[in-house]
């Protein structure tokens, strides 16, 4: 990835509201086996900018892309083509290889090519990149955090895919439009100092800010191991699974990692149900059995208060 | 020389050139020699502000993935076979050139393209991973599009909304057409003309002023914004707004930007200040005048008529601490080539009241549009002898051929590393051949009994039979614990074994049949554009007696609040409307014979605009009438 394109990317900290899509991207960065996290909103609405800043932040970069022009020989491995030529058999690696321990980002993830689709559902199922392509035979344990966006309006995901997404944000349009307004005009100014060449202070301030967001979060997965989640929590997971009959086997496992997650990005020696209350919309909306009859996710003030009435009870 | 100078859309063109989150512009009603002028001229502006050569590309209804991302080609070079990449319209494969994408008819455009463009549209980052190339560059693309102002809203919004700015089209007056071509074919010119350069001096150096230049920005000027653009609106709209005020500022080389530039910029949007967002400009679109001007002449002086846009205008721009203002640096002789243009409407307000005909879900992954083939686009799973230089399968040819260079070569005087292909060795993609007809069953389980519906239905399975027709069976009123909403199955063949239980009758308690008509549409459009190899065509068979008893609004929230009155039913007929409107399908309503509203499986015939069979009770199963 050129550096040029990696350098218009709005620091992270200067990513106006959005606090659910953060939190998100923060517990599956803390918690890697969660998985994936889907960001769903309409258009103009920052999802991407959001990922792309967030994976600037950890890595430096931008995130690994899978983009909607892809090949399945760049997608799992293949030869590079000029090496053959050479009579040099150099296997090439492909996104999902690049991506192992990071992010593997997917804009647009709703208009992803079915094939495609079919083996990211391979292998995130499985944990295993097998390649037998053009004589190339291989396999390998691959772990990395599925990052998709999309606009809803544009169709929903089959059930299969959406279940690899652990969590699920469903982004409105931002109450402070003059504030992003601000930030974006502020980002152009940033750009165009940036082009002749002078510093930025913007930018820089956001920079030491990331650094030092990037130091909470990989302290938060250090410790992660050391949070308790008690019985009880758990118990409560497996009953929320119950009572808003989440699709698939992953709801109530996903809710207690994310709030053991969330307790330790806060600093908390045991995950509560606070932290629990935090991620049960994110982990449950897009399981409801409702989900693939209306097309998209479904999270009412009647779901919040049963998720109420089950947090209370003994 | 066409045209008049017309500083409204030199000015829009020049902020568009300014600044890059506004190189993306819809032009809406153009005529071919309009929009010509459109991309000359902001080529020749993006030139001089960013310094860079630039290049026009056309992408169009038949650019498909190849010409788009690049592919590789083989051909012979130096050292033998070599493999080189061709770059796509979309990449770039030169840095530090900037390109001007061109989209003569935008609702047209191929939906390969249309998803590129969703993708690199005001992005930050471009991806390309295909047949073994890997690449990331940051785009510098500036995009023009025409859209006939009728078809407007069957732009998928998601991608009609990456449109920063909107202009009306103009037409070159016939009158200084003719002069023009009169003029060009009676010159003493080479073949290749040279071309002549379009921008005045003065606009230049305005230009370059500008690209130097970064206003300061206060608060006071942002409480304007919400004045043209009520705060429910896209942001993306607002950033336009806001990102061509400061453009305004910057062609003016203020020294911060100020209400009076939001003001500008509004009007130069077409956008007023009363009610949030402006009404259409007062009175009929009208030209600029055209010049008196003789063939052969310099042009005179353009004497504007007053529009009552252009003392606002004025006012902003006449800037006392300004000495050069944009009105200014085009009244010179040699002035900027631009066809005159309407005055600015409120095209805002026209887009989001244009009817909208476009499919949902329509950036689902193409194909049965783009460029007509009748090789099968389905993805490839594996490979095959080749049998023309088409859709080879490179690296498979080349290990296929790998085994006997060694021997090829001591029979051959080749250069070391040469690799010798034999027409044997040819390796192509096969691909999927995805079922080409699609079938969807709406099956209202509540009005089932004592009619031979089984007869009826089972023509329509023997078609799918026949046809290898993929299958969706949508069961309404089927009984189960969520009974406001419908079910649905898809299968890909009539000897799919869950196809069986699907018919068999459950009746339940309630009737969704506006649901059941969604999930129709969403199956349909799914259909015919997802996947690489779509359905070509649908049919549509709906056994039902039209009461539809539950509103969509209570299938989508699970519960509803009592009486329902014939919402349900009208949910249905406007769904079934739009099922009416889909190209490519045929739709069968199946009548049973309601005793009670006996009218409305006719009523929803004719809103599918399909056909109406009465089943007859059961034991008469040999009376089907065709109405």
């Amino acid at each position: 990835m050129t550096r040029g394109a990696a350098l218009r990317i709005l620091p992270y900290s200067r990513v106006v509201g959005q606090p659910w899509v953060k939190a998100a991207l923060e517990l599956a960065y803390v918690a890697p086996r969660l998985g994936g996290v889907l960001i769903s909103g309409q258009r103009g609405t920052g999802k991407s900018t959001a990922v792309r800043a967030f994976a600037r932040m950890l890595y430096g970069g931008l995130p690994v892309t899978l983009p909607i022009n892809a090949t399945e020989d760049r997608v799992v491995g293949g030869w590079e083509v000029d090496a053959l030529l050479r009579s040099e058999p150099v296997p090439q690696p492909g996104l999902i290889m690049e991506a192992r321990g990071k992010i593997l980002y997917v804009d647009e993830v709703n208009l992803l090519d079915d094939h495609i689709v079919n083996i990211i559902l391979d292998v995130t199922s499985t944990g295993v990149l097998v390649v037998q392509r053009e004589g190339l035979a291989q396999q390998a344990p691959v772990s990395f955090t599925l990052v998709g966006t999309m606009n809803p309006e544009e169709g929903f995901l089959r059930p299969q895919l959406l279940d690899r997404f652990a969590l699920m944000v469903s982004v409105e349009a931002e109450q402070d439009r003059a504030e992003i307004l601000r930030t974006v005009l502020r980002f152009d100014e940033a750009q165009f100092h940036r082009g002749k060449g002078r510093r930025d202070e913007f930018v820089a301030a956001g920079r030491v800010a990331d650094t030092t967001r990037k130091k909470e979060l990989q302290m938060a997965r250090r410790r992660f191991y050391q949070v308790e989640v008690p019985k009880q929590l758990v118990d409560r997971c497996v009953r929320l699974a119950e009572e808003f009959q989440a699709e698939g086997h992953r709801a109530d496992y996903v809710m207690a990692l994310a709030a053991r997650a969330y307790a330790a990005i806060q600093d908390e020696p045991r995950a509560t149900a606070d932290h629990l209350r935090a991620v049960v919309p994110m982990a449950l909306r897009h399981r409801r059995p409702e989900v693939q009859q209306v097309g998209r996710d479904v999270w009412t003030d009647e779901d919040t208060a049963k998720m109420e009435q089950i947090l209370r009870s003994d | 020389m066409p045209g008049l100078p017309n500083s409204y859309l030199a000015r829009l063109l020049a902020s568009a050139a300014l600044m890059p989150g506004l190189r993306s512009i819809l032009v809406l009603d153009p005529s071919p020699a309009f929009l010509d002028d459109i991309a000359s001229t902001l080529e020749e502006m993006l030139a001089v502000v960013t310094g860079q050569g630039v290049d026009r590309v056309y992408v169009g209804a038949a650019s498909d993935e190849e010409e788009l991302w690049g592919h590789a080609v083989p051909q012979a070079g130096d050292q033998g076979l070599e493999v080189v990449w061709q770059p796509g319209s979309l990449t770039q494969p030169v840095e530090n050139r900037a390109r001007l994408v061109l989209i003569p008819d935008l609702p047209r455009l191929s939906l390969t393209a249309m998803r590129g463009a969703v993708a690199l549209m005001g992005a930050p980052a471009g991806h390309l991973e295909r047949e073994g190339r890997s690449r990331g560059w940051a785009p510098e693309l500036c995009w023009v599009a025409a859209c006939p102002s009728t078809e407007v809203g069957t732009v998928p919004p998601h991608l009609r909304d990456r449109f920063a700015l909107r202009l009306i089209g103009g037409t070159v007056p016939a009158r200084l057409r003719a002069q023009d071509i009169f003029r060009s074919v009676n010159r003493r010119c080479p073949p290749a003309i040279p071309r002549r350069p379009r921008l005045p001096s003065k606009l230049v150096t305005t230009l370059r002023r500008a690209a130097r230049h970064w206003p300061l920005s206060s608060s006071e000027w942002q409480e304007w914004l919400y004045q043209y653009l009520p705060v429910g609106d896209g942001c993306r709209r607002q950033l336009a707004l806001v990102r061509l005020a400061l453009a305004e500022a910057r062609l003016e080389n203020a020294r911060e930007v100020t209400p009076e530039h939001v003001q500008n910029a509004a009007q130069l949007l077409g956008l007023r200040p009363e009610a949030g967002r402006g009404a259409a400009t007062a009175g009929p679109a009208v030209s600029a005048p055209e010049p008196e001007r003789e063939s052969g002449a310099h042009p005179a002086r353009p004497v504007r008529t007053q529009t009552p846009l252009d003392e606002p205008l004025r006012s902003g721009f006449h800037d006392e601490s300004s000495s050069r203002t944009m009105d200014r640096a085009y009244e010179t002789p040699e002035d900027i080539i631009l066809p005159a243009a309407p005055v600015p409407m409120d095209v805002y307000a026209m887009e989001d009241a244009a009817p909208l005909g476009g499919e949902p879900e329509a950036l689902r992954l193409p194909v049965g549009r783009g460029r007509p083939s009748a090789r099968a686009r389905g993805a490839a799973v594996g490979t095959e002898p080749a049998t023309s230089m088409t859709d080879l399968a490179l690296v498979s040819t080349l290990i296929r051929a790998a085994p006997f260079q060694p021997s090829r070569r001591r029979n051959h005087l080749a250069s070391p590393g040469r690799w010798l292909l034999t027409p044997g060795d040819l390796r192509a993609h096969r691909r999927e051949h995805p079922p080409e007809q699609l079938l969807v069953l709406v099956l209202d389980h509540t009005c089932l009994a004592g009619s031979d519906w089984q007869a009826a239905v089972r023509l329509h399975l023997h078609w799918a039979y026949v046809e290898r027709a993929s299958i969706c069976v949508i069961g309404v009123g089927v009984a189960g614990e969520r009974d406001l909403q419908a079910e649905r199955l898809f299968v890909h063949s009539l000897l799919a074994p869950q196809l069986g239980p699907a018919l068999v009758p459950r009746p339940g308690g309630a009737t969704p049949l506006a649901h059941g008509l969604v999930l129709a549409l969403k199956a349909i459009r799914h259909g015919m554009q997802h996947g690489r190899g779509a359905a070509r065509e649908a049919r549509l068979v709906l056994v039902t007696d039209g009461r539809g008893n539950v509103p969509l609004e209570a299938s989508e929230t699970g519960s509803f609040s009592s009486p329902v009155g014939r919402t349900g039913i009208e949910d249905a007929l406007r769904i079934a409307h739009v099922l009416g409107g889909t190209k490519r399908l045929s739709s069968y309503v199946l009548d049973t014979g309601p005793k009670e509203y006996p009218e409305l499986p006719a009523v929803f015939s004719e809103a599918l605009g399909g056909i109406r069979l009465v089943i007859t009770p059961a034991e008469d199963s040999e009376a089907l009438v065709d109405s």
